[in-house]
């Protein structure tokens, strides 16, 4: 059996990785640990000092530790399983699909933010990878999620309010 | 632990309990199988469907305990929009996890039936299985496969 985690580079990653180590998996299970880096493109970037492509090899440095970091847990939660790691750039919403595809993967675990009438912009990567992915995909609903689409429609208002004024 | 296993069809059930005997869970989890009806027009129409409903209700509690020996299993029918409903039970129920089938097509029916599985994982207050039929999941890579070439 074949999975693919998919993380991002917040601290909504351990959400993911805990529904990983507390599951029971089969002894020849192949977990590949696969974490997109988005391309931070922006045409005023050498206005703060630094290149896009310094900033992108930041962003690859940060996401390759997390991985480790990731891959040493899932070790250690599960000995026998195969666990691999994936460090990709581009869209999530395409890379994670194309991972999983190449990889024949069987199933993808990723993290979901909950949507909520008063979030007008909700971050929809796990829904749109459950209806493009080609194979099963689990949603680990992310736990925090309620309470920051509670907060945005307040920070959305006070913003307004102040550009009445 | 709750598990809610919302389904629509027969196939619905052998894709579901596949899934779920493939895994260790918990011996306390509580399965709750629920059969969303579609509004009837008549009350003849509604005791027709309720009645086949309890029928395959029964097939998939036998269906899920063959495969996972003494595990709490409960049934439920509803009726009304399956994704609204599925989604409103979870709240009540307070469910863990919902896994659900994806059924998609070429006929407008079965598109529309594989939009709940999708509605479902944007909406659904806990963590979502979507599970795809081996004959989705050969068209689905043939078209990622298309789509990269492109």
């Amino acid at each position: 059996m074949k999975v693919v985690v998919a993380i991002d580079q917040t601290d909504n990653r351990f959400e993911v990785l805990n529904a990983v180590l507390n599951r029971h998996w089969p002894k020849d299970v192949f977990i590949k640990i696969l974490t997109v880096v988005e391309p931070f493109e922006w045409d005023g970037i050498d206005k703060i000092g630094q290149t896009s492509s310094e900033l992108l090899g930041k962003q690859k440095a940060h996401a390759q530790e997390i991985l480790t970091q990731a891959r040493a847990l899932v070790e250690k939660a599960h000995p026998t399983a195969s666990v691999h790691m994936e460090l990709r750039v581009g869209d999530p919403r395409t890379e994670v699909v194309m991972s999983a595809t190449h990889w024949d993967a069987d199933r993808i675990i990723i993290g979901a933010h909950g949507t909520s009438p008063n979030r007008l912009l909700p971050c929809r990567i796990g829904p749109v990878i459950a209806r493009t992915a080609t194979c099963s995909i689990e949603l680990v609903r992310l736990k925090d999620s309620d309470e920051e689409a509670c907060q945005t429609p307040i920070r959305r208002q006070k913003v307004e309010l102040k550009g009445a004024v | 632990m709750k598990v809610l296993l919302p389904i629509v069809g027969k196939d619905d059930m052998r894709l579901i309990a596949g899934f779920v005997a493939n895994f260790t869970w918990p011996p306390s989890t509580e399965y709750k199988i629920i059969h969303i009806l579609p509004m009837a027009v008549t009350d003849e129409q509604y005791e027709q469907n309720f009645a086949s409903a309890k029928n395959m209700l029964k097939d998939a509690v036998a269906q899920l305990s063959e495969l996972i020996p003494g595990p709490q299993i409960s049934t439920d029918v509803r009726s009304g929009s399956a994704a609204g409903e599925i989604m409103t039970y979870a709240r009540q129920w307070q469910c863990n996890m919902i896994i659900v089938g994806h059924r998609t097509g070429k006929s407008i029916k079965e598109a529309l039936a594989g939009s709940v599985s999708s509605a479902v994982a944007a909406e659904a207050p806990c963590s979502v299985v979507v599970i795809r039929p081996p004959e989705v999941l050969s068209e689905k890579k043939e078209a990622a496969s298309e789509r990269e070439k492109t």
